[in-house]
């Protein structure tokens, strides 16, 4: 098979003040993939991206650019782009002169030039904006022009810093498609840093989770979801309920709890419980409707912490706040995860 | 607001508009006064004329000093703009801990009494033999001009947005034409400006260039030598031209420092404002 | 941030998973503001060299005279104390440094005293006039240094503006010389060259005070004096002393306004100085007189930076 289009070995970064920022970081991308850096502030996921981008030279390890060591290469030498969380495009050019910036100083002919700027308005849909100055666009249109101004000089890999993160939620989604379009139609390698466990789902043909400094998870967006290996995933993507058992956590996720009113079941009638002898008491702190389902919070005195519950809102009455209820699940459902060390 | 607040607000207002009559009145007069017709520099004012400046700039020696001013002039804000640019330039964008050693270097003129630089100049070059010369007032004059411009091409290259001169380099452009294409462009109405302040200090230095002149005169040691000598309008000729001078600068550097930051702000805050 | 409204998602969270650290802080925030390279330093290199070779070598050569023999517009070995010895036990440098001391405090306290008003009133009560005024106060700035003192010799002197406007008014009957070749007039001229300085640090320094700290110190029932007193008095001791010192050291080492408006006894530290080098050319003496006021400068600025970090006063730091 090709070589992989990146490969990360051993690649470990502290700056002077001592922690490490990253440890040991082993990841292999394949060409065309679409791998999604996930977690949370701090873990050290931008670093990575910066560091893949030549932003950063690591303390330790190196990285590989189709087979070639670029570890000590400076970002304007290497084939990779970067798209910033904020557009970064340039203030004093209009639109056309950012897109071409990367090929001008890669001296391609001016003819060529044209031609592909054209070609890249029309791969993220904003033709006729070539002369539009940089400071008269809108926040999508301008993180649409930087991802074109990225792919305009056809990187092996695309690295994207939390790009949707500061735009309008529905313009956010939006893009969600833009994104997945444009890395079909142009099959280059992505590499994609965000916090925000929905997108990372929706986009992604890996998912790598990161907690302080180091991989957790790597898989795909269903082994991650439906079959995590660590209660941090577990609890990370989607906020699973984490129940504690003997040696570890049992998961719960919050579409598989099922909440009976007590009364209800004592008065013998709805509420059917589904054979499990697994069930805790509980009362009903809040209830949000969330259209599709009511998102519940009920405190149980047996836990450390509320449990978190989805039902679907067809298909009953929703309980009443400080309601008692009886707190059930199928056990073939509930997974136990060790303890995270 | 309570009366208390508006007393403070009348009695302020009365203050801060004498010390701006105690601030400007003097510099009005001793431009009022280069156009007195009689050789007198009180009142009652006798009339216009214009007499002064003809004769100030009939003067071989006026002239030779207002040409030597403007040369000195001209050579420090180009050697500041050069220099101090790149100075800026090293200090902001190393991260390193010893630009803080270069950043205390580069304020030091401002740092020590005029008098001490002037002197430690004058024995310095006296030790290695060099001629007191124009070079030699070109020398101290971009020294005291220096940390103002510093100052300010500093502080203007801190507020660029840097993740520019990172999409820059991503994009293929080594760090030099990173700064020529995507740094430079955005700061040079302020680093001009910052020249024309260079300009006016070099017009307006006496001190250091008391010592370290030789023969040669500059409009301020051409007033000097007048103080000396005898007071009447003409000194009030050449103090007005200086004032003139100085102000069309400060007009011209203020405009571009203006012009520059409302550009810069009204980029980022279209980019990023359109967000939420 | 909100997460996308798919079916079940609760919102993402930093996270709060059992045994979690206390939150990591934000490494990845400060790991770069730009491109950063050590070499970039180099750029500062030929700026740095010109400073070090003009500047800070001529100093230390300066200070080298000071502990050397005179000579005739130069300097010889052996090495002495005897420069510092002669000038501390003159009564001529203590008459010169007393004068000094004085014209130097004087402006000093002057300047800042009229300056924190101007700019208070200029924060809070100026509106729309702000920044015209702060316009007209930096261009007074920038005119010339010695075009100013020429300005007071004419209007203070015996045939000056101010005598004649006087006359005129009635006020005196003849020409006082009252007013020219004394301290007064010096300390005058003085204050004018420098409050411009002083009332641009101050301006920024009330910059970042907003209103809304001096109306939530009124409404905690604070009266006037109490909130100079807790609120702005802290905020601004800083700017204040270091605009105090800065003048100081301005005001102290002029040898222009001597020689121009003082009288025979007014002369200063400065001016002998300057006389040294350029007519008596005892360069030792001079240089050692030097050595002393700088020593003398060091010692404020030490005290002040001391004094500041000692009250505490140089680590506030705005929170919003």
């Amino acid at each position: 098979m090709s070589d992989a289009a990146l490969r990360i070995e051993g690649v470990g970064h502290s700056y002077q003040e001592g922690d490490p920022v990253l440890r040991d970081i082993d990841l292999e991308l394949a060409p065309g993939e679409f791998l999604t850096l996930l977690g949370p502030s701090g873990c050290g996921k931008t670093t990575l991206l910066r560091i893949v981008g030549g932003f950063i030279r690591p303390t330790e390890g190196s990285v590989f650019l189709n087979g070639e060591d670029v570890t000590r290469v400076p970002p304007h030498k290497r084939r990779v782009n970067l798209v910033f969380q904020r557009a970064a495009l340039f203030p004093h050019l209009d639109v056309y002169d950012n897109l071409a910036f990367g090929l001008k100083l890669a001296k391609v002919p001016k003819g060529e030039i044209d031609g592909r700027v054209r070609e890249a308005l029309e791969l993220v849909r904003l033709e006729g904006l070539a002369h539009r100055r940089s400071g008269e666009l809108s926040g999508g249109q301008a993180q649409r022009v930087a991802l074109a101004r990225a792919l305009i000089n056809r990187p092996e890999v695309l690295l994207l810093d939390e790009p949707l993160s500061a735009l309008d939620l529905r313009i956010r989604q939006e893009m969600e498609g833009e994104l997945r379009r444009l890395h079909r139609e142009t099959d280059t390698t992505f590499v994609f840093v965000t916090h925000d466990q929905g997108e990372a789902l929706a986009l992604s043909d890996r998912i790598a989770l990161f907690d302080r400094g180091a991989i957790a998870e790597l898989g795909t967006p269903r082994e991650i979801y439906h079959r995590p290996t660590s209660a941090l995933t577990a609890r990370f993507v989607g906020d699973a309920n984490l129940m504690p058992v003997d040696d570890g956590w049992m998961v719960l996720r919050q579409e598989d709890v099922v909440l009976t009113e007590a009364s209800a079941v004592a008065a013998g009638n709805g509420g059917a419980t589904n054979g499990s002898s697994e069930r805790l008491r509980g009362t009903v702190r809040d209830i949000g409707f969330r259209g599709a389902g009511y998102a519940y919070v009920v405190e149980c005195p047996e836990l450390g912490e509320p449990l978190k519950a989805e039902v679907p809102s067809e298909a009953a009455q929703p309980l009443p706040l400080g309601a008692e209820v009886f707190v059930t699940w199928d056990p073939k459902v509930a997974r136990v995860l060790p303890k995270s060390s | 607001m309570s009366a208390r607040l508006r007393h403070h607000g009348v009695a302020g207002a009365v203050f801060t508009a004498l010390v701006l009559i105690f601030l400007l009145v003097p510099l009005i007069i001793v431009a009022l006064f280069s156009l007195h017709s009689s050789p007198s520099l009180t009142f009652p004012f006798k009339g216009f004329s214009t007499r002064w400046y003809s004769e100030v700039f009939g003067s071989e020696d006026f002239r030779e000093s207002l040409f030597n001013s403007l040369k000195l002039a001209l050579a420090t804000a180009a050697f500041t703009l050069v220099f101090g640019t790149a100075a800026a330039y090293g200090v902001t964008r190393s991260g390193s801990r010893m630009s803080g050693v270069g950043v205390a270097i580069f304020m030091l003129p401002i740092t020590l009494p005029l008098l001490f630089v002037g002197i430690a100049l004058l024995i310095a070059l006296r030790r290695v033999g060099i001629e007191l010369s124009l070079l030699t007032i070109l020398i101290g004059h971009t020294l005291i001009a220096f940390p103002f411009f510093f100052m300010i091409a500093r502080v203007a290259l801190e507020r660029l947005d840097p993740m520019l001169e990172e999409a820059a380099a991503d994009l293929g452009a080594s760090p030099w034409k990173a700064f020529r294409k995507v740094t430079l462009p955005q700061v040079f109405p302020i680093l001009l400006g910052a020249a024309a302040l260079a300009f006016m200090v070099s017009l307006d230095e006496f001190v250091v260039t008391f010592f370290v002149s030789g023969n040669e005169t500059t409009l301020p040691l051409f007033i000097f030598s007048r103080l000396r000598t005898t007071l009447n309008p003409s000194i009030n000729v050449v103090s007005t031209l200086l004032m003139a001078t100085t102000f069309v600068l400060f007009a011209f550097a203020f405009v571009m420092a203006m012009w520059g930051e409302r550009k810069r702000a009204r980029r980022a805050g279209n980019l990023m404002d359109v967000t939420e | 941030m909100s997460s996308t409204p798919a079916p079940v998602q609760p919102p993402s969270v930093d996270p709060m998973y059992p045994g979690a650290p206390p939150d990591l802080p934000p490494a990845e925030a400060r790991s770069t503001r730009g491109p950063k390279n050590r070499r970039n330093l180099l750029a500062a290199a030929p700026a740095a060299a010109y400073l070090v070779a003009f500047l800070v070598i001529p100093v230390v050569v300066l200070l080298a005279y000071s502990v050397l023999t005179a000579g005739f517009f130069t300097v010889t070995g052996p090495l002495t104390f005897d420069n510092y010895k002669d000038a501390l036990q003159s009564n001529l440098t203590w008459e010169l440094g007393r004068n000094s001391l004085i014209v130097g405090g004087a402006t000093a306290l002057i300047s800042v005293a009229i300056a924190i008003p101007v700019a208070y009133w200029l924060r809070y009560h100026a509106g729309r006039w702000q920044m015209p005024i702060m316009f007209l106060i930096a261009l007074s700035m920038f005119a010339s240094y010695l075009v100013r003192i020429y300005a007071w010799r004419t209007i203070l002197g015996t045939h000056g503006v101010l005598n004649t406007v006087l006359m005129d008014l009635g006020i005196i009957s003849h020409p006082s010389s009252l007013f020219i070749f004394n301290q007064t007039a010096i300390v005058i001229a003085m204050v004018h060259i420098s409050v411009p300085y002083v009332m641009l640090v101050m301006f920024a320094a009330f910059r970042p005070i907003e209103p809304r700290y001096l109306e939530a110190a009124r409404d905690l029932g604070g009266g006037s004096l109490q909130r100079w007193r807790r609120v702005i008095l802290p905020l601004i001791a800083g700017p204040a002393i270091s605009s105090f010192i800065f003048i100081f050291v301005l005001a102290s080492a002029d040898f222009v306004t001597p020689q121009f408006l003082g009288g025979p006894g007014d002369a200063m530290l400065g001016l002998n100085i300057s006389q040294e080098f350029t007519a008596s050319g005892n360069w030792a003496a001079g240089a050692a007189l030097s050595g002393i006021m700088l020593v003398a400068y060091g010692l404020c600025f030490l005290i002040a930076a001391v004094g500041l970090r000692l009250t505490g006063l140089n680590k506030i730091r705005w929170t919003t």
